[in-house]
């Protein structure tokens, strides 16, 4: 079996990745500069300092590695064979999904800092499903906060002149009560 | 991998040192760490809050950047869009009053659907709802024929009034609905389509109004009903793909299709045919096609239109609820008039039924159900929206 292709990233810092190109062409602005060819000498990511792209690196290594898997074992069920081996790789594909599921949960488990850091990586490496899986974590702190909650949590200053503030509650005073 | 050896090897970065491409990134040196302040990854978690009345309300009361994205009509399209079916907040009796099917904090006050928000003088009435829109209509001093009609989105506070083309003495308005394309997601176009007859005959012609347009296009399908059939129309409409359908009273289905702009009758299912008013109802079945639920006895049989290779279509009887059971009541044969369909949200595939116990919603296909409230009216119009 070939050794899969390998791709060099190089962080903000200095720092040197290499890893699968699978892995690495979830992102999309790493895509399409591998498309552009320019992977000579390493792939800068000046926005991405080391730590967070290590982040990011593992975010992708394990779902680019599950992907494989899945079709992987999507092949071996369409080959159909052997309904012993298939049944087995059905059931390793499930696992993989719950696994996979556990460990989004746990990715994102992180103080607020990297878990911003990760966002703005993601946003800027347009790795879609990190994105949604960092937005989604953020999403889930504000819920069911009322507004002043919100400012606390997340150090936002209250911009607004009274007079605005008091508008903006009367409009829609049922959804604060 | 070498990960570890790597980070061994750095110190750690700064987060405030971590500049960015797409726009600038101002990060904070302060506890608590702050947002990124960069509207597209704000916007990209705030369209991912629950999709509650109160979510929007709430966030936009947090700064001005929050505000400014929350209330940006583009924003609220993607949040529609990235929810898809929007909670039922209640319904509309036909008198216009409007009842309250949400919980407290996402509850939002009736005072909000209320007609006299938008009209204290006129003789005006509610013609129906959907897609996050309310139709009204107004009389004429004889309440003869409708005027002029209003669409209100009661959630923004928009709303447009229309001229009825046709409103003489001879014409008279069956029925009309508003419909906003893809689902409700910009709210700021609809369509408005109205049926009418002239001179009392037993003919109906379908007008079509748009917002984009702001022209109705006049008499675009006729459709002369057989003799046995009145033209009254009391139920809501139901829209299915891209037509919507309405019940004839004690008749057949009439369809008007959006794209085509034609009429066509549908006969119902023929089990349908001894049932009244009021144990009939036009819902979406399975795979968007066109589906009857008809109440016999305590149970709702739910049919399903199927279109055969050689296109001709034909009701097959999908499914029937057991009503005691599924609600986990009991009802006795004195109650039989106490039971009936009282309106269907297609948004949410949801038929709202009432029983001596109160209004049930129950959602046909996980048959989860949810009591309302106490009694009802014949019939409802259920509002959804975000």
């Amino acid at each position: 079996m070939a050794s899969p292709a390998m791709v060099t990233l190089i962080s903000s810092d200095d720092a040197r990745f290499e890893v699968t190109e699978a892995a690495a062409t979830m992102s999309q602005t790493i895509r399409h500069m591998i498309e552009d060819g320019c992977t000579d000498g390493g792939i800068p990511l000046p926005n991405v300092p080391a730590r967070t792209l290590a982040k990011v690196l593992e975010y992708c290594n394990k779902h680019a590695a599950a992907t494989a898997a899945e079709s992987s074992a999507a092949g071996g069920a369409a080959a159909g064979s052997d309904s012993g081996s298939s049944s087995s790789a059905d059931s390793a594909g499930k696992d993989d999904g719950v696994d996979l599921a556990s460990f989004d949960k746990a990715f994102v488990e992180v103080d607020t800092d990297t878990l911003y850091d990760l966002l703005l990586a993601a946003n800027y490496l347009d790795v879609k499903t990190l994105l949604d899986l960092c937005c989604q974590k953020v999403a889930d702190m504000i819920r069911g906060k009322t507004p002043e909650q919100i400012r606390q949590t997340f150090g936002i200053k209250n911009d607004f002149s009274p007079e605005e503030e008091e508008k903006i509650r009367k409009e829609n005073q049922w959804a604060f009560e | 991998m070498n990960f570890d050896r790597n980070l061994k090897l750095l110190h750690h970065p700064k987060s405030h040192a971590m500049k960015h491409g797409r726009r600038s990134v101002r990060r904070c040196r302060t506890f608590p760490p702050r947002l990124p302040d960069n509207d597209d990854i704000l916007a990209e978690i705030l369209l991912r809050l629950p999709p509650q009345p109160s979510t929007l309300p709430r966030a936009s009361l947090v700064c001005r950047q929050w505000h400014h994205i929350v209330t940006d009509p583009n924003f609220v399209s993607r949040f529609r869009t990235h929810h898809g079916t929007p909670p039922i907040l209640g319904y509309f009796h036909p008198s216009g009053g409007f009842v309250n099917a949400q919980e407290p904090l996402n509850r939002v006050p009736t005072s909000h659907f209320s007609l006299r928000r938008w009209c204290r003088r006129g003789n005006w009435s509610l013609i129906g709802s959907r897609h996050g829109l309310v139709l009204y209509g107004v009389w004429d001093r004889f309440a003869f024929v409708i005027l002029e009609f209003m669409v209100v989105d009661p959630m923004t506070g928009d709303r447009s009034r229309i001229v009825n083309p046709h409103a003489h003495s001879m014409t008279t308005l069956i029925t009309a609905v508003v419909v906003s394309p893809a689902g409700g997601i910009d709210r700021r176009s609809f369509h408005l389509v109205m049926l009418f007859s002239h001179d009392h005959q037993p003919r109906v012609t379908a007008s079509a109004y748009s917002s984009e347009s702001s022209v109705w296009n006049a008499s675009v399908a006729t459709l002369v009903l057989p003799l046995s059939y009145s033209y009254f129309i009391y139920h809501p409409s139901t829209l299915v793909g891209n037509a919507v359908y309405w019940l004839l009273f004690e008749g057949p289905i009439i369809q008007f299709d959006l794209e085509r702009h034609s009429l066509v009758i549908i006969e119902q299912p023929p089990a349908a045919n001894v049932g009244s008013d009021m144990e009939r109802h036009i819902v979406t079945a399975e795979e968007g096609h066109l589906g009857f639920a008809f109440l016999s006895e305590f149970s709702i049989q739910l049919w399903e239109r199927e279109i055969e290779p050689n296109s001709t279509a034909e009701w097959v009887l999908h499914k029937t609820i057991q009503l005691e059971k599924v609600l986990s009541i009991e009802l006795k044969h004195e109650h039989v008039k106490c039971v009936w369909i009282a309106g269907f949200s297609e948004e949410s595939d949801v038929i709202f039924i009432n029983t001596p116990y109160g209004v049930f919603t129950i959602h046909l296909k996980s048959m989860q159900f949810r009591k309302v409230r106490s009694g009802g009216a014949p019939h409802i119009h259920p509002y959804s929206s975000f």
